[in-house]
């Protein structure tokens, strides 16, 4: 049995074709996509920017990170916001476009399997699987996402 | 020329932009300045004392154009001359009347100079975008040299 110690709370974020599993502490908002202005200059992942709280807040696509195609909002899409990475600014907030609304998630190391790495996306933006329920979620790499998102940034160490 | 506590809100292919006032040489009608036919994204020339300054067009997500109505040309500093953005329209914005707060683009950025932006104003659930006039000095700069930055 798992204790209240060993049990995360997590978020699952729908994918088109999969799903994240990412900290409940990580995310800021789940907010319903208004109106998406494309960045002049963008990578492809880079679907554009909300306004939200009166911060201009960018909205990735984890599917065309991981090197898929892009995805698009649709009338289920919802707009999961993380709080910066630790040491960014504090208006460093940053949006991954959720196919769904988020489903929170308890996971303990009793509840989950960790699933086959042969079965996981060929991305570093993934750093492990689990299976919950007969599917699979994807817990992403953040050293690894927060490099894609900031490459200028100094390496780790140097920060 | 825009003052320190203004910001200029330019009007490219129909979408808005701000630009600090402090990041303005000058800003020109386009009667005043001699027109460029050529064809490229290079509109006009701005003849000063120190030499002939470009102006280029740029459209709405910022790619090299050529655009037909635009009305007056801001100039940023830039090495080896300053260089003129034509824009369809200008408007002189108090920074009272704004909210800017700083951006970070995700991502490499476009130039070597940098990102396009560094900052945004959200008016309710409008995002106006601020430019880093070093981004857009090569921006400018690369559309004249054909995509180079």
């Amino acid at each position: 049995m798992s204790t209240a110690e060993d049990r995360i709370h997590s978020l699952e974020i729908p994918l088109v074709e999969n799903a994240l599993l990412v900290p409940s502490a990580a995310v800021a908002e789940v907010a319903n996509p208004t109106e998406l202005f494309p960045m002049p200059g963008a990578p492809r992942w880079m679907l554009g920017v909300v306004g939200w709280r009166s911060l201009a807040v960018s909205v990735i696509s984890f599917e065309a990170l991981m090197g898929g195609a892009p995805s698009f909002v649709t009338a289920a899409s919802k707009v999961v916001i993380f709080y910066p990475f630790p040491g960014r600014a504090r208006t460093d907030f940053y949006g991954v476009l959720s196919a769904a609304e988020p489903r929170p998630q308890h996971v303990s190391s009793g509840s989950v399997d960790e699933e086959d790495p042969a079965r996981l996306p060929d991305t570093l933006l993934i750093a492990a699987g689990v299976r919950v329920r007969d599917r699979t979620l994807l817990i992403p790499d953040f050293d690894v996402l927060r490099r894609t998102l900031y490459p200028q940034e100094p390496a780790a160490g140097a920060r | 020329m825009a003052e320190s506590n203004q910001y200029l809100c330019v009007v490219l292919g129909g979408v808005e932009y701000l630009l600090p006032g402090a990041a303005s040489l000058a800003i020109e009608q386009r009667h005043a300045l001699i027109p460029d036919d050529g064809g490229g994204p290079l509109v006009a020339w701005r003849q000063s004392r120190q030499g002939r300054w470009p102006v280029y067009g740029l459209d709405g997500m910022l790619r090299p154009a050529r655009p037909e109505t635009w009305q007056r040309a801001v100039f940023l500093d830039g090495a080896p001359t300053p260089v003129g953005l034509a824009a369809e329209e200008v408007r002189l914005l108090g920074r009272t009347d704004l909210n800017v707060t700083p951006f970070t683009p995700l991502g490499p950025p476009p130039t070597r100079a940098g990102h396009y932006f560094d900052g945004a104003w959200v008016d309710g659930q409008k995002v106006v975008f601020v430019f880093a006039a070093r981004g857009l000095a090569a921006a400018l700069r690369a559309g004249g040299a054909g995509g180079r930055t």
